[in-house]
């Protein structure tokens, strides 16, 4: 996991996220389904250790996750709509 | 409540400007099936039923959906980032850029402003259901096209 850089942690914790969007969406209708929840528990952690390595190492994805004392880096870039190439 | 989280739902990293295609695009943002009027559509749907799946399914859909407005949105700014004044006029993109310059507004490809007509919301979960099977229809087909 650590031997990511920012850029690929972060497509990782989209994948991960996109499984999770979906599985959601058919646990909404089918919330006892023992196999979708076993599927949505297996990417939720996978997500949260992705998450969590990527905030302490790049900064928070959401403004709950501001650590640093000294700055708001929430402000920092990327901001998802830029372009790789303009950061 | 809605927490931003500071990535896209699905990454966009468009190389090369087409302000043609952008024009195009841009109807899926605030056009009459575009994502402004699905997640507006099933977020103020959801407090029509007290069905616990149905309440569930609506927020989560909805709140998909602003993600997909965001994607819409990155790609029609990917594509005319930095665009010349000789390419915004041969592209045709200029009748836009008098209004928006190179701003995200959202309207359907032919200029017309997003407007909350192309949904409703009728206060009847059945009804509104059939109405969001029509949307999705209809946005399918604008996505094979």
């Amino acid at each position: 996991m650590n031997k990511m850089n920012q850029q690929q942690l972060l497509h990782f914790i989209t994948e991960v996220s996109f499984a999770l969007d979906d599985i959601a969406l058919y646990l909404d209708t089918h919330p006892k389904c023992q196999q979708g929840l076993a599927c949505y528990e297996n990417y939720k952690s996978m997500r949260t250790q992705a998450v969590k390595d990527y905030t302490t190492l790049y900064g928070p994805l959401n403004r709950y996750q501001v650590n640093d004392c000294n700055y708001f880096d929430w402000v920092n870039k990327p901001w998802p709509w830029e372009r790789e190439c303009d950061c | 409540m809605f927490i931003y989280e500071k990535r896209l739902q699905f990454p966009v990293n468009i190389k090369e400007t087409n302000a043609k295609l952008a024009q195009d695009i841009i109807s899926q943002y605030g056009g009459p099936d575009g994502e402004m009027g699905a997640s507006m559509r099933y977020l103020s749907q959801r407090y029509s039923t007290k069905i616990k799946n149905v309440q569930a399914v609506l927020t989560d859909i909805g709140t998909e959906e602003l993600g997909h407005l965001e994607i819409v949105a990155t790609i029609v700014h990917q594509l005319t980032a930095n665009l010349s004044m000789e390419e915004i006029k041969a592209s045709g993109f200029d009748k836009y850029y008098t209004d928006h310059t190179l701003g995200i507004w959202p309207q359907a490809a032919g200029g017309v402003p997003f407007n909350a007509c192309e949904f409703q919301v009728k206060g009847d979960i059945i009804t509104d259901l059939f109405e969001d099977m029509a949307a999705d229809a209809a946005m399918t087909k604008n996505k094979n096209r």
